[in-house]
């Protein structure tokens, strides 16, 4: 079982980066377009995120003070609602934990603040088992999944990875829905993910025991 | 039926760019690798300028809206502009009516930008103040500025620079192409020099300097 301090750390001092091309792999080479430039690049707060996510509805994600867009799109949210509901079928009877969406803030180990696209936290990760209520609360994903859309990079992709399961993340799972396929993570190291099509099973493993989803029925034909 | 306008959240008053693609672009699509990330864009000072041109490093920065941008350096661009600067300073002797300046001499132009043109001629009768040439940036503008175009300097750019030297009350700007051996001379903000000179032509001061020239083919002749 992980086990999780309430008190979020400290905000790690802003990151300082010799020129632009360096901040920029440091944030996973985004197209320069989803970087937010008000607030400038480095000096964004979490309250600022949360202006964004709340209050203008637009997702962004907190990188070392600069604020960065996360792609949005009408199959991405389908297949995220598909998998969420899947996962809610499961977690709900059984009280095994939260399922949320693409909105939910959640503080990382790092100091950044993330958005998976859907997320379930386990009830054993957070304290007081009891569904967190901070705004961006310091717990892990127990599971973190993201639907990739055309302008997430690989780079980002690696580091949001690592940055789940150094907060604690159990699973990541991208999901492709260009190729119809599944990238299982049970660790951050690439060589290890598992890459499921449509035949496989994707599977709780020991983050949610029992909870298994036919790779297909996320990407069903809708034309 | 009642037409509904679409519900637009409310951007910050303060949003001059949609995103730091637009901002980029507005600086001339420079290298990431020549923006400053130390300060962060947007935050530097004219402090800042000179703790770099005058630190250890000798970086030569140039200030534009509040963010340092690395000029290019390069052995042969440095012999062209001393070429051209001791041409200058050759013609100029004795005659009392103005100083050559060389790459690590800064200019504040208008709206605070400071820039560093490679090779600038300032006249006595253009300066505020008789002490204005003891400060370490010069309060007012070159009368001529000449850039030694770099690999890495961008047409984006260089329109820019063209436009901030007229505006703040520059009355000549030669850009040197080392890699066609041509100059490009513009005598107003325009996108497109007065003319552009070859090989066989003679670079002159337009009536700034009368009697000055050099010829083109002497300005790029390295043996």
């Amino acid at each position: 079982m992980t086990t999780v301090t309430s008190t979020p750390p400290s905000p790690s001092p802003v990151a300082k980066f010799e020129n632009a091309a360096e901040w920029w792999h440091a944030l996973g080479d985004v197209p320069l377009e989803r970087v937010v430039m008000d607030p400038p690049p480095g000096t964004a707060t979490e309250q600022d995120l949360l202006v964004f996510v709340e209050r203008d509805k637009r997702l962004v994600e907190l990188i070392d003070g600069t604020l960065v867009e996360k792609p949005v799109g009408y199959e991405e949210s389908f297949i995220a609602l598909l998998l969420a509901t899947a996962l809610n079928n499961f977690v709900r009877p059984r009280t095994l934990g939260f399922v949320a969406g693409a909105d939910a803030t959640l503080h990382m180990r790092s100091g950044r603040v993330r958005l998976p696209d859907v997320s379930f936290v386990s009830i054993d990760d957070v304290p007081g088992r009891q569904r967190p209520k901070e705004p961006i609360p310091l717990v892990p994903p127990t599971i973190a999944a993201e639907v990739i859309s055309q302008t997430n990079t690989s780079m980002e992709m690696r580091q949001k990875t690592k940055e789940y399961f150094e907060s604690g993340s159990k699973l990541v799972w991208l999901i492709y829905p260009k190729t119809r396929t599944i990238a299982v993570f049970d660790r951050p190291a690439e060589e290890t993910a598992r890459l499921l099509t449509e035949n496989d099973v994707l599977d709780g493993g020991d983050a949610l025991p029992g909870f298994t989803l036919r790779v297909a029925e996320l990407f069903p034909d809708v034309r | 039926m009642a037409m509904t306008t679409p519900h637009r959240p409310a951007l910050p008053p303060n949003a001059k760019y949609a995103n730091f693609a637009d901002w980029w672009h507005e600086m001339g699509d420079l290298p990431l690798e020549r923006i400053v990330m130390d300060p962060w864009i947007g935050m530097a000072t004219e402090r800042d300028l000179l703790k770099l041109i005058e630190g250890a490093d000798k970086r030569l920065c140039e200030l534009v809206d509040g963010t340092l941008v690395e000029k290019p350096v390069g052995i042969k661009e440095s012999r062209i502009a001393i070429k051209l600067s001791t041409a200058l300073s050759v013609f100029l002797a004795g005659k009392k009516l103005g100083f050559v300046s060389g790459e690590a001499g800064p200019f504040r132009l208008r709206a605070k930008r400071v820039r560093l043109p490679d090779v600038a001629y300032t006249s006595h009768a253009s300066l505020p103040a008789p002490d204005s040439a003891d400060a370490p940036i010069l309060p007012s503008p070159p009368t001529i500025a000449a850039e030694v175009i770099s690999e890495s300097n961008t047409t984006a750019e260089m329109r820019r620079k063209i436009r901030e030297y007229f505006e703040s009350g520059t009355r000549l700007v030669s850009l040197i192409y080392p890699k066609t051996r041509t100059i490009a001379v513009f005598e107003s903000a325009s996108d497109e020099p007065a003319r552009v000179l070859t090989e066989g032509e003679t670079l002159d001061a337009a009536g700034i300097l009368p009697g000055f020239s050099i010829t083109v083919a002497a300005l790029f002749d390295l043996s």
